[in-house]
């Protein structure tokens, strides 16, 4: 499952790329601006992060600090960990919910630049990112509980 | 309202809650309890409205372009260009580490992927030619963040999208200070390099130099294009990012004929990975700028500073001292999000240039990445040398001293940022 999602990923990046190249090509070469190049290369930045996100939830890659934590003792840094995996749900609850709402109300709504994009779509991968995201936490808790291997390490940075 | 957005912050990221749901339940908690119209659905629209932009496009790209380049065999030849120019110093080598990061840094934008790159080969050159590890690690722990500072610059594509300052002159901004941390840190290895006796390299004879340089116009030849594109005002920096990606892609896959479909994939799903991680926390601090907007937060910050002094330099002291001791502890890229929208009324109110201030703690934040507990590149370091993480802290520590002059005067002297971008753009 998350081998599929960083995939996809990697594919949805690959369109981005070749999307913000053709409106490199249509205003630059071809002096015709192309609105809708910006506005879909946009979108596949929602996608990446979104369904992205979902899948950086499993292996616990999300930036986090750690400074704090890493001088508990083994016990309680277990409990804060499980804590914490409670506390993200409600969160991420809101998220789906919210999107979910969202979805249903712009489902028929189209972008100015290209019709048949419509913006209850977005909201649908939100939505979706937020329900996997659910799932992968509850897993993770589960991990936590009842087997003695905790999910992967904690480590953060990409800047 | 405030205290459960600012204390439930605080708490939540001691926890170790992911930085981005730090951000939206202690912001969720502050906007429910703070009456007002508010639904569930704002939280949604808040965090897919805040990548619905242009700008935000280019960080995916940069990381995309810097990657490819490391993968390719560039870093290779950029660094044996360096080499001849400068090798011939004493101390060549850890010169030649500091241009070479000054010249790869035309490409990339992220300190942490030129340290991992670019630097083990700097460090397993150096170490080769009998450096210690300790001084090698230190030579490329400091020039990597030359890195976000010389354009392009990912931490500078951030701090645009929090405070609306044009991108192209936060890049042209640090252009001089970039420039200057190169000749502070080769300032520094000079007098190492005497203090210690360091080897240098004979003088390259006139067919060794044309070679090198051969070898590195292609290399040499990327950051012409994107810099002189972004300002020719042929592309803007995310087509700029798209157009680096591309001729990196190209001279890997043809010239160099180094990259190959599965190290290129690779590349693609790292990069994938990584932008999700930035993307969520940009959402999810968009929610959290919304709300704290509501609180007013900032506005009462401002005024509070203010009445403190009025004297811009004295808040720039201020903030420079907090965000040094915030920048040992948290993420730059989470600092930028999370202060960044706190400190810019400050900055508009006492008439300070908003894209000096962005360079100011762009470098600023960037120094955080070289201080314990949670400097990313010190363990990057660790993890190339297998020195330990303490041996690197100590190794690094005096390389500070050369950063924080440029730091004292690019915050004092600021026409040393504004001039570039004022008189080109």
């Amino acid at each position: 499952m998350k081998k599929a999602l960083e995939a996809v990923n990697a594919l949805v990046l690959l369109v981005m790329f070749v999307i913000t190249m053709i409106s490199v090509v249509f205003r630059v070469i071809l002096e015709v601006p192309a609105s809708w190049t910006e506005e879909l290369a946009q979108y596949t930045l929602i996608f990446l992060t979104f369904i992205g996100a979902a899948s950086v939830m499993r292996d616990e890659g999300h930036i986090a600090i750690s400074v704090v934590i890493d001088r508990l003792g083994k016990r309680p840094r277990r409990a804060v960990r499980i804590l914490n995996r409670l506390l993200m749900v409600p969160f991420l609850a809101v998220l789906t919910l919210g999107a979910w709402e969202n979805t249903r109300t712009n489902w028929t709504v189209g972008l100015p630049t290209a019709d048949w994009m419509k913006i209850g779509y977005m909201y649908l991968i939100v939505s979706a990112s937020g329900a996997i995201m659910i799932v992968y936490t509850l897993l993770n808790l589960y991990q936590d509980l009842f087997r003695r291997r905790p999910a992967a390490a904690e480590r953060g940075g990409a800047a | 309202m405030i205290l459960m957005l600012t204390l439930g912050l605080v708490l939540f990221l001691m926890m170790g809650l992911p930085v981005a749901g730090a951000l939206g339940l202690s912001s969720l908690g502050a906007a429910l309890i703070g009456g007002g119209p508010f639904t569930f659905t704002i939280l949604s629209q808040k965090m897919q409205f805040a990548l619905q932009n242009f700008v935000l496009l280019a960080i995916p790209l940069f990381i995309l372009a810097a990657k490819l380049m490391n993968t390719s065999g560039i870093s290779m030849r950029i660094f044996r260009f360096a080499d001849t120019l400068v090798g011939f110093l004493p101390g060549g080598l850890a010169h030649a580490n500091i241009l070479g990061s000054l010249i790869f840094s035309g490409m990339s934008g992220a300190a942490v992927v030129d340290a991992a790159g670019l630097g083990q080969i700097e460090i397993d050159a150096m170490t080769k030619s009998g450096y210690s590890k300790k001084f090698s690690a230190a030579c490329t722990a400091a020039s990597s963040i030359i890195g976000p500072i010389f354009p392009p610059s990912i931490p500078m594509v951030v701090f645009s999208f929090v405070s609306g300052v044009s991108v192209g002159r936060l890049f042209l901004g640090g252009v001089v200070p970039g420039l200057l941390m190169t000749a502070a840190l080769m300032a520094w290895v000079a007098y190492q390099a005497k203090k210690y006796g360091y080897p240098k390299q004979p003088f390259p004879t006139w067919a060794i130099a044309r070679k090198s340089f051969a070898a590195a116009i292609v290399p040499l030849l990327a950051p012409v294009i994107l810099l002189g594109g972004i300002w020719g005002g042929f592309f803007t920096p995310t087509e700029a990012a798209a157009v680096a990606a591309l001729y990196a892609l190209i001279v890997g896959v043809f010239v160099m004929r180094e990259l190959s479909l599965r190290e290129i994939a690779r590349v693609f799903v790292e990069t994938a990975r990584e932008t999700a991680i930035i993307g969520f926390l940009v959402a999810a601090s968009t929610f959290y700028g919304w709300v704290l907007m509501r609180t007013g937060l900032t506005l009462k910050l401002a005024a509070g500073l203010i009445a403190l002094s009025e004297n811009p330099w004295v808040i720039l002291i201020v903030i420079n001292l907090f965000l040094l001791v915030v920048g040992c502890f948290i993420d730059s890229t989470v600092a930028i999000l999370i202060l960044g929208p706190l400190f810019m009324p400050v900055i508009g109110a006492v008439g300070l240039d908003p894209v000096h201030f962005g360079v100011v703690m762009v470098l600023n934040l960037m120094i955080g990445l070289l201080t314990p507990p949670f400097g990313i590149i010190l363990f990057v370091m660790a993890q190339i040398t297998g020195l330990s993480f303490e041996e690197i802290v100590r190794a690094t520590l005096p390389t500070l001293v050369p950063l924080m002059v440029v730091l004292v005067f690019i915050t004092f002297y600021p026409p040393l940022v504004t001039w570039l971008p004022t008189l080109i753009m």
